[in-house]
C-alpha cells in the first residue's frame, strides 16, 4: 500500500471518525429538513382547509368544473355552490364553510365579488377560488389559451452568439455557478480549520519528529492534503445528496415547477470544475502553509482569517460586476487569482465570459495552486520544528 | 564499516549556533553515548544524522551512504518526550507509525502484539495513548521505535519516568538488541546508565565535541594519580602520599610522583592496617563530565 494512500487514509478517518465532524455533516441537513418543516407546519397551520362556499348569481359557475392543484403540497379546498345567500350564511355560522363568495347578476360587467367570512381565510384557499373562477371563466377556451392567459408568457432571452439562454423557469441552472461559488467559499471556510491544524497536532505530540524519520515533508503534506479532501469531499457528497433528494422529491412529489426544469449546460460544469478545482487547492494549499508556519493552532486560524477575507473580497465589487460585467476592473478581478473563482462564476449569470479570459484565469489558477502547493510543503520542512516560535515570511522565502 | 559517520556538521537558526563542529563515527553493533549539558546541541545534531535538518556545513553518512526513503525503514527513532498520537488507541497508532516503517497492517499488528505482551501493557492496547501513564506512554514509544525491527536505533532520553524494574528491562533490551547486530545511540544525562551500557561516547558542549571515544579509556584519561582505601581504624601516615581527602565513605590518598597503588599497598600491610577497601580511583562519568565541560568553557 503506498505511503500517500497510508496518511490520506489515517488522516480520513481521524477526521471523520470525530463526533465534531459528524455532527457538521448531518447539522446543514438536519437544519434544512427543520426549517422545511417548520415552514410546512406554519403555513398549514395557517392554511384552513375547510371548503368555501360560493353563491353564483351571475351564471358563470353553472356547471362548474375543479380547478387542477399547482402542487402536491396544496391539500385540495372544496368548492361548494349554494343556491341562496341564506344558506351559505347558515353553513358559514355552523362552520361547515370558512367562507364564501357572491357572484352577483353584473358580475361580469363590474367584476365586483363579495366576500363573507368570520376569520380571516387562508392563502391557499383564496388561490385555488380564484384558479377555480379562471378555469371556469375560460372553459370554452382552448387549452393553450388558457395556460397563456394563467401563466404569463414564457420568454426565453438567448445571447447574440446563442451560447447562453434564459428562461424564468429555469432560474436555478442560471444561478447555480454562482450557488457553486459561495459553496467554494464555505466550504473552504469549513475546512480550513482542518487545515490550518494540518500538522498541529504532531506538532505538540512531537509525532511531527517520527515521521520525518519515516516519510519525507512532500509525502506527508500530500497525503494529509489528500485526506482532508477526502473529509470535503463526503461532506459535499453527503450535503449535495440531501440537496438532490431536495430537488427530486420537489420535483417528483411536490410537482414544483422550477425544480422539474433544471438543466445544467455541459459546458457550464467544466467551467465550475476548471476553475474550482485548482481554487480549492490554492486556498487549502495556502491554509496549509499558514498552520505549518505557525506555532499555535489559535494563531494559525487567526492567520486565515484574511485568506478567508481574500475570498470575500469580490462581494464588495457586486455593484460594478453587476452593472458592468465586461469593464475592465472586472475582467481583471477574473483573471487575478484570489478573486477568480468567484468574480467569474458571478460574472455568468450577467454576461458570457470570453473563452480566453477564462483560459487565462485556469491557467493562472493552476500555477498558483500549484506554486502554493511547493510553498506548502516548504512551510512544513522548515517550520515543523520549531516548537513555541513562527516562522517569518522571509525565513520561508531566504531559505527557498 | 561505520553505520553512522558525521564529519565536521554545523548547524545555525538565524543568529544561534547549535553546532558549531562535531564529527563522530558509530560502529556497526555498538551501544554509543551521545552526553552534553542542556543546549550543548546534541538534539540538533541528532536531527541532522536523521535528516531532518539539512547541515550548514559538513557530511553525514548513515548506512553507508546519505539518507533517503528506503534507509528511513532502516532506523527507529524516539524523540525525548511524547512521539505518539496521543488521541488515538495504542494499538493503532503502532500498527499505523509501523506501516510508515514499510510493515503490512497484518505484521505490525502481530509485531505489537508480541511487543505489548512482553512490556505489560497488552491489557492497555484499546485505551487511547493520551490514557496511559507517563511510564506506559515511555514503553510504548520504546515499541513503536523497534516494531520494524530497525538496523539503527536513535533514542534520546529512554529511561525517562520508567521505574527501576521498567529501566532494567530497557537495558536488557538494549543489550539484546546490540548482540543481534542492531546499532544504538543514546542520548541521555542519566551518566551510571552510560556506564553500564555504552561502549563508547561522545561528550558535547556548545556545539561542539569535548570529549570522544571508548569509555574505559576516557575514565583512564581522567583517572588522577590516587587510590581510594577504607579500613577499620585510623590510615598511618606513608610515604609517598602527598595529600589524603574524605571520598564518599572511603579515604582518597593522592600519590606522589614515582610511587604506585603497590607500594601504598604494602605500606599498609606492614602497618598491619585492617584493610575493608583498596582501589585505584578512577572517576566517575559524571566527574569526569562536570570537570570536561568546565574545562571545555575555561578553554
Amino acid at each position: 500500500m503506498s505511503t500517500l494512500w497510508l496518511i490520506a487514509k489515517h488522516e480520513y478517518k481521524r477526521h471523520v471518525m470525530r463526533r465534531a465532524y459528524i455532527l457538521i455533516l448531518l447539522s446543514l441537513p438536519l437544519m434544512l429538513t427543520l426549517m422545511i418543516g417548520l415552514i410546512i407546519a406554519t403555513v398549514n397551520m395557517e392554511n384552513d382547509d375547510r371548503p368555501l362556499g360560493y353563491v353564483d348569481q351571475s351564471g358563470v359557475l353553472t356547471e362548474a368544473i375543479p380547478a387542477p392543484l399547482d402542487s402536491s403540497l396544496e391539500t385540495p379546498v372544496e368548492m361548494i355552490a349554494y343556491p341562496i345567500r341564506e344558506d351559505a350564511r347558515a353553513a358559514l355560522d355552523s362552520g361547515d364553510i370558512q367562507a364564501f363568495y357572491l357572484l352577483p347578476d353584473d358580475y361580469m360587467e363590474t367584476k365586483h365579488v363579495e366576500l363573507v367570512y368570520v376569520d380571516d381565510i387562508g392563502d391557499d384557499a383564496t388561490g385555488q377560488f380564484w384558479d377555480f373562477m379562471r378555469v371556469n371563466l375560460m372553459s370554452n377556451v382552448p387549452q393553450g389559451t388558457v395556460d397563456f392567459v394563467t401563466n404569463g408568457a414564457d420568454i426565453t432571452i438567448r445571447t447574440p452568439d446563442g451560447s447562453r439562454e434564459f428562461s424564468k423557469s429555469q432560474i436555478l441552472s442560471l444561478i447555480l455557478p454562482l450557488l457553486v461559488g459561495i459553496g467554494l467559499v464555505v466550504l473552504i471556510m469549513t475546512s480550513s480549520g482542518y487545515l490550518v491544524g494540518i500538522v498541529a497536532e504532531e506538532k505538540e505530540n512531537r509525532t511531527i519528529e517520527i515521521l520525518m524519520t519515516s516519510i519525507s515533508p512532500n509525502q506527508l503534506v500530500t497525503g494529509k492534503l489528500l485526506g482532508i479532501i477526502g473529509v470535503v469531499a463526503t461532506q459535499v457528497t453527503v450535503w449535495l445528496g440531501f440537496l438532490f433528494g431536495f430537488i427530486y422529491l420537489a420535483a417528483n412529489q411536490f410537482g414544483y415547477e422550477w425544480a422539474q426544469n433544471i438543466s445544467i449546460e455541459s459546458n457550464t460544469i467544466l467551467m465550475i470544475v476548471a476553475v474550482m478545482v485548482p481554487a480549492y487547492v490554492m486556498f487549502a494549499a495556502l491554509m496549509t502553509a499558514i498552520g505549518s508556519m505557525v506555532s499555535a493552532t489559535q494563531e494559525g486560524q487567526q492567520l486565515s482569517g484574511l485568506v478567508s477575507l481574500l475570498l470575500w473580497l469580490p462581494m464588495a465589487f457586486m455593484g460594478i460586476i453587476i452593472e458592468s460585467p465586461n469593464s475592465p476592473l472586472v475582467v481583471g478581478l477574473s483573471i487575478f487569482p484570489a478573486s477568480a473563482p468567484i468574480v467569474i462564476t458571478m460574472r455568468t449569470v450577467f454576461t458570457v465570459v470570453p473563452f480566453w479570459q477564462l483560459a487565462l484565469s485556469v491557467t493562472l489558477l493552476t500555477a498558483t495552486a500549484g506554486s502554493a502547493v511547493w510553498l506548502a510543503g516548504r512551510a512544513l520542512r522548515l517550520g515543523m520544528l520549531r516548537y513555541g516560535q513562527r516562522l517569518s515570511l522571509r525565513e520561508l522565502f531566504r531559505k527557498a | 564499516m561505520h553505520t553512522v559517520k558525521v564529519s565536521h556538521i554545523a548547524k545555525s537558526f538565524g543568529d544561534v549556533k547549535a553546532v558549531t563542529d562535531v564529527s563522530f563515527e558509530v560502529e556497526r553493533g555498538e551501544i554509543f553515548g551521545l552526553l552534553g549539558p542542556n543546549g550543548a546541541g546534541k538534539t540538533t545534531a541528532l536531527r541532522v544524522i536523521l535528516d531532518i535538518f539539512k547541515p550548514d556545513s559538513g557530511t553525514v553518512s548513515i548506512l553507508e551512504g546519505p539518507m533517503n526513503d528506503e534507509k528511513k525503514s532502516r532506523l527507529g527513532y524516539m524523540p525525548e518526550e511524547r512521539g505518539l498520537y496521543q488521541d488515538i488507541t495504542l494499538e493503532r497508532c503502532l500498527i499505523y507509525l509501523g506501516t510508515l516503517k514499510g510493515l503490512s497492517k497484518d505484521e505490525a499488528r502481530q509485531r505489537a502484539e508480541k511487543l505489548l505482551e512482553s512490556f505489560d501493557l497488552a491489557d492497555h492496547k484499546t485505551k487511547k495513548v493520551k490514557e496511559l501513564s507517563k511510564g506506559m506512554q515511555q514503553k510504548a514509544q520504546i515499541i513503536n521505535t523497534i516494531l520494524h525491527r530497525p538496523e539503527l536505533i536513535i533514542i534520546d532520553e529512554p529511561f525517562t519516568a520508567l521505574d527501576p524494574v521498567n529501566t532494567q528491562m530497557v537495558k536488557d533490551l538494549m543489550e539484546e538488541l546490540r548482540e543481534k547486530g542492531a546499532t544504538i545511540i543514546m542520548c541521555t544525562h542519566q551518566m551510571h546508565q552510560v556506564e553500564e551500557l555504552c561502549d563508547r561516547i561522545l561528550l558535547m558542549d556548545e556545539g561542539k565535541d569535548l570529549l570522544y571515544g571508548n569509555l574505559n579509556e576516557i575514565r583512564k584519561q581522567f583517572s588522577g594519580h590516587a587510590v581510594l582505601v577504607r579500613s577499620n581504624g585510623n590510615l598511618p601516615s606513608i610515604e609517598g602520599v602527598v595529600g589524603i581527602e574524605e571520598h564518599n565513605s572511603s579515604t582518597k590518598l593522592n600519590l606522589d610522583d614515582g610511587i604506585n597503588p603497590q607500594d601504598v599497598l604494602s605500606a599498609l600491610l606492614e602497618k598491619n592496617v585492617i584493610l575493608e577497601k583498596f582501589e585505584i580511583a578512577v572517576p566517575s562519568l559524571d566527574e569526569i563530565f562536570i570537570q570536561a565541560v568546565e574545562e571545555g568553557k575555561q578553554t
